[in-house]
């Protein structure tokens, strides 16, 4: 069992009932796959530093989780099938915070608020 | 002359930066103090960063890049 965490960028045009059940599915997927979710984390719509795909705002979410290696390509494919998975990137981690912060939601920066 | 015009120049502010604590790509706030306006990472004779936190901030901010919360180059000014 290892440590990882995942940035997911999805586009900002997807409604929000659609896009919580875009986020339950990854949440699922994990689970359904020897994973367990510790943590999702959601930043909200950011505005992109560069255009991608046509996209200038994005929602972000971070998810925790642990799992074997097999699993991180499981979502790493899942995730670039996805059309509506603007971005993500996988990466382990030692370990995961003990206190899951919540520094995203204090610090705004570059226009959090879409 | 050459070497008079290099001691012409005043001195920049001494290395302040040294360790970074907490470097990390999911925080675009604090990356920003080091990458330029124009979004190129800012050398460490320039920042002050130790070698070890230069390349821990490098790979940060190409993360950080990747995921759009970093431009790769920012070209107009708002």
């Amino acid at each position: 069992m290892r440590f990882y965490e995942t940035v997911v960028v999805i586009d900002s045009k997807l409604e929000e009932p659609s896009l919580d059940e875009e986020i339950k599915s990854m949440e699922g997927l994990i689970a359904s796959n020897q994973g367990k979710v510790i943590d999702t984390e959601r930043w909200g719509s950011r505005k992109l530093s560069y255009e991608i795909n046509e996209a200038h705002q994005g929602v972000f979410t971070l998810i925790r989780f642990n799992g074997e290696p097999s699993l991180v390509d499981i979502i790493d494919r899942s995730f670039k099938l996805n059309d509506r998975v603007l971005r993500h990137m996988i990466k382990r981690v030692k370990k995961h915070p003990e206190n899951i912060s919540e520094k995203f939601e204090q610090s705004g920066d570059i226009g959090a608020q879409a | 002359m050459n070497e008079s015009k290099m001691a012409a120049r005043p001195r920049k502010q001494k290395r302040i930066a040294g360790r970074i604590k907490n470097i990390d790509y999911k925080d675009p706030k604090q990356l920003r103090r080091f990458v330029t306006e124009r979004g190129k990472i800012v050398p460490s004779r320039i920042s002050g960063a130790s070698a070890r936190c230069q390349r821990r901030l490098a790979k940060a901010i190409k993360r950080a890049r990747h995921i759009g919360l970093l431009p790769f180059i920012e070209e107009t000014y708002k």
